[in-house]
C-alpha cells in the first residue's frame, strides 16, 4: 500500500505538483477549507475553454486567439499545480510570439493530453 | 456680493457628472487623437462638462461675436490639440462624482436635463425662435443650480428636499432662500455668468419657474424663452416620469402648456409633442450615449452605489480597498483568498473595463492587475486611472509573467507602482502591499485634512452670509432692514449717477395700519405686515431691491427705471396686495397700501431728497383716498419737458 498521496507533499500526483495543492489547502486554512475544492472546480470549468481557443485557433489559423488561450492557461495551470502543463503552454506562447508555429501542433497535442491528465488528477483531489 | 461668495463655492466644490460619461471620457483622454463629433455627443448630455467646455472657448471667441453657446461650437474653436488638453482636464474634475446629498435624485436630474435639452431643441426648431442648438444647451443647463446647491451644501440640501413639500412649485425655493441665503435659480443665473452665456439665457433661467418676477420687461427674449422652458420642463417630467413607472399614464399632460403656453394649435402642438418623443429615443438609442433615462437601458448598466454603501473613511484596522484584476478566475480567486486573508477589503474584476468602472464608483486605495487582459491590459488600466483624479492616487501592482520581465520599463513609464512575477508568491505580494500601505496611509491623512478645510471655508462662508444676514434682515418679515436699504440706495445712486442711467424708489404703506392693530392685536398686525412683505418680495421685479423701512413702510429700489416705468411695477404691487386674502383664525381680510413714485433728477442733492419726494407721493396718495399710486411732481414735470 502507498501512502495516501493526497497528504504527502512530497508526493506528485502524475500531472500535479503536491506542494502547490498544500501551499493552497494551507491558504484556505482552517477558516476557509473549501477554497481548494473550490479552485479546482473554477478550473476544470475554465481549462477546457482555453484549450478550446487553442485547438480551433490552430485549426481555423487564428493565431493571436491560440496565444491568449496559452497564456491564460499557463498561469492558471501554475496556479492549481499543473506544471507539466503550464510548461507546454508557455512554449505554446513562446511558439507564437516568434513566429514558429510550424511546432504548434505537436505542441498542442501535447497540452491537450496533459491537461486531460490534470483533470483526472485534480477530480481524484477533490473527492 | 452674496453671489460672487457663492460662485467661489461652486467652483472649490465640484459638480459630479453621470458615471457613464465620466468613464467615457476617461477613455477618450487615452487616446492619442479624437474624433470631435464622438467628443461632442457625450459631453452634450452632461450639464456640468458642458458649462465647464464653453467657459473654456469663451476667450477664444472673436470679441465681436456672440458668445459660445454650443458644445458643437467650443469644440470647432478650440481646435484638435486644445480640445486633447481640455478632454484631459475635464476627465479630471470629473471621475466618480460625489453624489454626496442623499435625498437629490441624480439619475433624475441628469435624465430631466437631457430630455429637456432635447425639448428646448425640437420647439425652438418648430418654431422657429432661433437657434435650435443655443436652445439645446439653455435646457441642458436650466437647472444647474439645483445640482450646485446639492454639490455645495450636501448635507443642509438634503434636509431640505426632504422636508419640502411635494408638488408645490415654489416651495424649494423658499426653504432655499430661508436656510441658505439664495436659491437655485439665482445660482443657475449666476453660474450662467460664469460660462459666459448671454443674459437672457441666465434671466429666462431666472424666470421659467414663476420665483422671480421679472425686472426688465423689455428683454422679449428672456421671457419669451422663459415659456419655452416651462413647456420643455413639463415634456421633460412628463417623459421621465412615464419612463419612471414603465408606463404611458400621465402622458400627454404638457400638450395644454404648449397650446396654451406658446399659442400653438393643437395639431402643432401634437405635432412638436411627437417630435420630441422621437428625438428623444433616437438620442437615447443611438446605442453609445451612455446617459440614462431611466428606461430599460438602466438593467443592463453597472449598478450604481448608493453613495452610502462607499465606504469613504479610513478603516479601521491595517486593510486597504483593493481591487484585484485578473482574466483568469483561477488566478483571481486566488488572489482575492490572499488579500483577504491578510485582511484588506476586496473588490474583483476579470477585465480592465470593468475594474475602470469599478474604480470609477467606488473608492479604492490599491489595484492588483494582470497584465495580458483582453480589451484593456493591465498597463492601459494603470494609463487610464491616472487620468481620474482619485485613480492617481491609487497604489497599483501590476502583476507580470516571467518572459515579461524585460518590458517592466514601460509598466512604470505608464504609473505602475510595483510589479509581482506570476504565478506570484504571496508573501511577496503582501510585503509589496504594506510598503504600498505605509505610502497610501500618509496620503489618506493629507486628503481627510483637505476635505476637512474644504468643509470648514464652506460652513465658514455659509456662516458669514447668515451673520451678515442677520444684521441686514428685518427680523419679523425676513426682508433688508433700513440699514440694508441704505446700502442699496446708495450702491444704485452711484451706480445711476455715473452711468446716467435713471433711478426710481417707491415708497409703500400700508392704509390705516393703525386700525388693523388697535382692532385685531399685535399678533395680527405682525401677520399682515408680514403677508404684505411676501406679496412685495414675490411680485417685485427681479432686479429690484424691497426692504422694510420700520413701521408699516416699505421701500422698492428700481434699478434702471423711470418714474413712469416704476410706476407701471407699483400699480401691479398695489393690485395684488389688494387681491390677496390674508387669514388667520377668527380673521380673514385684504389691506390696501398706498404708493409714492419718485425718480432721481439731476438737482437732487442725494437720497435723502430722493426718498423724500417718494414720501410726498404716499402723502398725496393717502390725500386722494388711499389705495393707490401716485408720482412724485418733479419727476413728472421732467419727463413732461424731456
Amino acid at each position: 500500500m502507498s501512502p495516501d498521496p493526497t497528504n504527502d507533499p512530497s508526493a506528485s500526483l502524475g500531472a500535479i505538483d503536491m506542494q502547490v495543492i498544500q501551499g493552497l489547502r494551507d491558504l484556505g486554512g482552517d477558516d476557509e477549507p473549501e477554497l481548494l475544492a473550490e479552485l479546482i472546480e473554477i478550473f476544470l470549468e475554465d481549462a477546457p475553454q482555453r484549450m478550446k481557443d487553442i485547438t480551433e485557433g490552430l485549426a481555423g489559423g487564428d493565431i493571436k486567439r491560440v496565444e491568449r488561450g496559452a497564456h491564460t492557461l499557463k498561469s492558471s495551470s501554475a496556479n492549481i499545480g499543473a506544471l507539466g502543463l503550464s510548461d507546454l503552454c508557455r512554449r505554446i506562447v513562446e511558439s507564437t510570439r516568434t513566429n514558429r508555429t510550424q511546432c504548434l501542433p505537436e505542441l498542442c497535442d501535447a497540452s491537450a493530453r496533459s491537461l486531460a491528465e490534470a483533470e483526472t488528477a485534480l477530480r481524484s483531489l477533490r473527492s | 456680493m452674496i453671489k460672487n461668495t457663492f460662485e467661489e463655492q461652486i467652483l472649490m466644490g465640484r459638480l459630479p457628472s453621470s458615471p457613464g460619461v465620466a468613464r467615457l471620457l476617461v477613455e477618450f483622454a487615452r487616446r492619442e487623437s479624437l474624433s470631435p463629433a464622438e467628443i461632442a455627443s457625450a459631453i452634450r448630455v452632461d450639464p456640468a462638462l458642458t458649462g465647464r467646455l464653453l467657459k473654456r472657448a469663451q476667450p477664444l471667441s472673436p470679441a465681436s461675436a456672440k458668445p459660445v453657446e454650443t458644445v458643437e461650437a467650443a469644440i470647432e474653436l478650440l481646435g484638435p490639440r486644445e480640445l486633447l488638453l481640455a478632454v484631459r482636464d475635464l476627465s479630471l474634475v470629473t471621475d466618480d462624482g460625489p453624489r454626496e446629498c442623499p435625498n437629490f435624485d441624480y439619475e433624475r436630474y441628469w435624465a430631466t436635463s437631457l430630455a429637456r435639452a432635447v425639448a428646448m431643441e425640437v420647439i425652438v426648431r418648430s418654431t422657429l425662435r432661433g437657434s435650435p442648438e443655443a436652445a439645446y444647451t439653455l435646457g441642458l443647463l436650466a437647472d444647474i443650480g439645483r445640482l450646485a446647491l446639492a454639490s455645495v451644501y450636501p448635507s443642509e440640501y438634503s434636509a431640505l428636499l426632504a422636508a419640502c413639500p411635494e408638488g408645490q412649485s415654489g416651495a424649494i425655493s423658499r426653504l432655499e432662500r430661508e436656510h441658505l441665503e439664495i436659491d437655485h435659480a439665482e445660482v443657475g443665473a449666476c453660474l450662467f455668468e460664469h460660462w459666459g452665456l448671454r443674459r437672457s439665457f441666465a434671466r429666462a433661467v431666472c424666470l421659467y419657474e414663476g420665483v422671480h418676477a421679472p425686472a426688465d420687461t423689455e428683454d422679449a427674449e428672456a421671457l419669451d424663452l422663459a415659456g419655452v422652458l416651462r413647456c420643455a420642463q413639463q415634456l421633460a417630467e412628463e417623459r421621465v416620469d412615464s419612463d419612471d413607472r414603465r408606463t404611458s399614464a400621465g402622458a400627454d399632460r404638457a400638450l395644454p402648456h404648449l397650446r396654451d403656453g406658446l399659442g400653438l394649435s393643437e395639431e402643432a402642438a401634437r405635432r412638436v409633442h411627437a417630435e420630441v418623443a422621437r428625438v428623444l429615443s433616437e438620442r437615447i438609442a443611438s446605442a453609445w450615449v451612455p446617459i440614462g433615462i431611466p428606461s430599460a437601458a438602466r438593467e443592463d448598466a453597472t449598478p450604481v452605489v448608493e453613495p452610502d454603501e462607499v465606504d469613504t473613511s479610513p478603516r479601521s484596522g491595517k486593510g486597504l480597498r483593493i481591487l484585484a484584476v485578473d482574466d483568469d478566475p483561477t488566478s483571481l480567486a486566488q488572489l482575492r483568498r490572499v488579500l483577504e486573508q491578510a485582511g484588506h477589503d476586496v473588490k474583483c474584476a476579470s477585465d480592465g473595463i470593468e475594474a475602470l468602472q469599478i474604480a470609477l464608483q467606488t473608492n479604492l486605495q490599491a489595484v492588483v492587475a494582470d497584465w495580458m487582459m483582453p480589451q484593456m491590459d493591465g498597463v492601459e488600466l494603470c494609463k487610464a486611472l491616472r487620468f481620474i483624479q482619485s485613480g492617481r492616487e491609487m497604489f497599483f501592482i501590476l502583476l507580470t509573467g516571467r518572459d515579461q520581465e524585460d518590458q517592466v520599463v514601460e509598466a512604470y513609464d505608464s504609473g505602475v507602482d510595483e510589479y509581482v512575477t506570476k504565478p506570484f508568491n504571496p508573501k511577496i505580494l503582501l510585503a509589496r502591499i504594506r510598503a504600498g500601505q505605509r505610502v497610501m496611509e500618509l496620503k489618506e491623512e493629507v486628503d481627510i485634512e483637505r476635505q476637512v478645510t474644504a468643509q470648514q471655508v464652506r460652513e465658514l462662508g455659509l456662516l458669514n452670509r447668515r451673520l451678515r444676514t442677520a444684521a441686514l434682515t428685518d427680523p419679523l418679515t425676513g426682508l433688508p432692514n433700513r440699514r440694508c436699504a441704505w446700502d442699496r440706495l446708495s450702491e444704485e445712486w452711484q451706480n445711476s449717477t455715473r452711468a446716467g442711467t435713471p433711478m426710481a424708489v417707491m415708497m409703500v404703506d400700508i392704509d390705516t395700519f393703525k386700525n388693523v392693530n388697535d382692532r385685531h392685536g399685535h399678533e395680527i398686525g405682525d401677520l399682515v405686515l408680514k403677508e404684505v412683505a411676501e406679496v412685495l418680495r414675490s411680485r417685485a421685479r427681479q432686479g429690484e431691491g424691497v426692504a422694510r423701512l420700520g413701521g408699516e413702510e416699505f421701500v422698492v429700489v428700481c434699478p434702471n427705471s423711470t418714474a413712469t416705468q416704476a410706476a407701471v411695477g407699483a400699480e401691479r404691487l398695489r393690485a395684488a396686495i389688494e387681491g390677496h386674502v390674508i387669514h388667520s383664525p377668527g380673521f380673514s381680510t385684504n389691506v390696501t397700501v398706498s404708493l409714492g413714485v419718485a425718480e432721481r433728477t439731476p438737482d437732487m442733492p442725494g437720497i435723502d431728497a430722493l426718498l423724500k419726494a417718494a414720501d410726498a407721493a404716499v402723502y398725496l396718495a393717502k390725500s386722494a383716498g388711499r389705495n393707490q399710486v401716485k408720482v412724485a411732481e418733479s419727476a413728472i414735470g421732467r419727463e413732461l419737458s424731456a
